[in-house]
């Protein structure tokens, strides 16, 4: 009865140093997305959200405006940036590419806009200039 | 925070069922010891998920002013944790709400505000609100400071250059014809604007003058906030309205802020340098800010009222520490019109100037002041 007993109560200490370990990658894993997490917003409103650190191969998406205007943005392992659109003035595409969450890719005449949450620059509150 | 907060509540009882149910004898030690290490590690691992909003600090962006403006506030004092998250959310709206007011008051092409109003008297003086005397009256103060290089009467100028809205049939920018930038020119001339602060009236003798308050309405508006945010017993926040930053006390965990400063027409993570302040005001003033190419000449936002063109000065990029926001947006203006030389005596006459960090068009980056940057 005692042997019984016994096993039991290595099962759940290993069940538990399982579930420590799980916790604390888990715990990892989001740290690191959070730091570079790209979300993509229209007209103030948030229509899409893309995490930077698992992207594996670029790729390209089109955001249409309401005008239907487009800006295509191209992502990246750890950055985003857009490469072509059809506003006036271009800003956006001159801006080039965004790896951290101080400076967000604007464009005024589509209402677009593309800000990283944290990233490398997590610890600084504000950008100027 | 909430969501963060009950997954956590959730795996609390999971575990504590799990202990009343199997756990029994001399491994209960060690079982709670494992029980311990797993709830430090979910609550380090919720705390890590919190982001921009936690229970005592919230920020908030929304467009405005043609820019994005972010406000951060930390918890108000004489409020507890359980009512500073609605506290909080009510002084955020209360806000954007002042920078709704004032867009109303200052904007030259809302149709009925006070600036409106002033430019269509037709030379007739005008009744506006209080603050709206108070802003020019401080624009007139900074004209005299400047020897007229900053000048609120430059609004037929920047209408007519019209920087991120005035396009041609192709798309593209283009530069006002002379004859036009000479006209517009003529009416720029801030010592025939008056103000009557006990009638709380302003005229433009010139009918065919126009003010035009962009160049330090954000900085205004940045101020009242945070006096506002002060009065509601706020002591940590930051009103950011598009580069124009005002701190009030510090980080809510007891650090100063810090703003970057951003390298001219470098890309986005490419810095001068970082501003470690509290209790103070940080504005940007840069050629790079808005801009267009014609011909192989690039013509940027901020206008010499003595040319009608944009400045050639060797500053293209000022940032200035000031007490308030107001007193720094005026100054990085100064700064990139007069130049280095000559922004060092003005900056010497100004109450309140705290300390600058310029860039030179030959990238030479120089400190006024007590500004201390850290590259």
């Amino acid at each position: 009865m005692k042997k019984i007993k016994y096993k039991s109560n290595i099962f759940w200490i290993l069940v538990l140093i399982g579930i420590t370990v799980l916790s604390i990658a888990a715990m990892l894993l989001t740290r690191q997305a959070s730091g570079t997490v790209a979300k993509i917003y229209l007209y103030g409103e948030l229509i899409k959200t893309v995490n930077l650190a698992t992207v594996t191969e670029p790729y390209s998406m089109i955001i249409e405006a309401d005008s239907g205007r487009s800006n295509t943005v191209l992502v990246e392992k750890g950055r985003i940036r857009v490469t072509q659109a059809d506003c006036r003035d271009g800003i956006c595409v001159q801006q080039g590419w965004i790896y951290g969450g101080l400076m967000p890719i604007v464009c005024l005449p589509h209402g677009l806009a593309i800000q990283i949450d944290g990233g490398a620059y997590a610890n600084i509150d504000a950008a100027v200039g | 925070m909430k969501k963060a907060d009950g997954t956590r509540f959730e795996i609390k009882c999971r575990i504590k069922n799990l202990k009343n149910r199997r756990v029994r004898g001399s491994h209960k030690a060690v079982t709670a010891l494992f029980v311990c290490i797993f709830m430090i590690i979910s609550g380090i691992g919720t705390a890590g998920c919190g982001g921009g909003q936690s229970g005592d600090i919230m920020s908030e962006t929304r467009l405005l002013f043609d820019t994005y403006c972010t406000i951060t506030i930390g918890q108000p004092i004489y409020s507890s944790k359980l009512d500073a998250s609605n506290l909080i959310s009510n002084l955020l709206e209360e806000a954007f709400e002042l920078c709704e007011k004032y867009e109303a008051l200052f904007g030259m092409t809302v149709t009925g505000s006070d600036v409106w109003k002033i430019n269509h008297a037709k030379g007739e003086p005008v009744e506006v609100s209080r603050e709206t005397v108070e802003l020019i009256e401080h624009g007139l103060r900074f004209g005299e400071l400047s020897g007229g290089m900053f000048d609120i009467t430059v609004g037929r100028l920047s209408s007519l250059w019209d920087f991120g809205n005035n396009f041609n049939e192709h798309g593209g920018q283009t530069v006002p014809p002379q004859e036009l930038l000479k006209k517009a020119q003529l009416t720029v001339n801030y010592s025939q604007l008056t103000t009557n602060a006990e009638k709380s009236t302003v005229q433009l003798e010139n009918p065919e003058s126009w003010i035009d308050l962009g160049g330090i309405a954000k900085g205004y508006i940045a101020d009242k906030i945070a006096e506002h945010l002060r009065q509601n017993g706020v002591t940590n926040a930051l009103i950011n309205l598009g580069g124009d930053i005002m701190l009030l006390g510090k980080r809510p965990d007891g650090s100063p802020w810090r703003t970057a400063i951003r390298k001219p027409y470098g890309s986005e993570n490419e810095y001068v340098g970082v501003l470690e302040i509290a209790d103070a005001s940080i504005v940007s003033s840069g050629t790079y800010e808005r801009q267009f190419t014609e011909d192989g000449i690039t013509y940027h936002h901020i206008l010499d009222p003595y040319t009608g063109m944009p400045s050639t000065s060797d500053v293209i990029s000022a940032t200035v520490i000031a007490e308030n926001a107001l007193i720094g947006e005026s100054l990085s203006t100064i700064a990139v019109l007069t130049g280095s030389e000559k922004i060092e005596i003005i900056f010497e006459q100004t109450a309140g100037f705290i300390g600058a960090v310029l860039v030179t068009d030959g990238g030479e980056v120089l400190i006024y002041g007590n500004a201390e940057l850290i590259t």
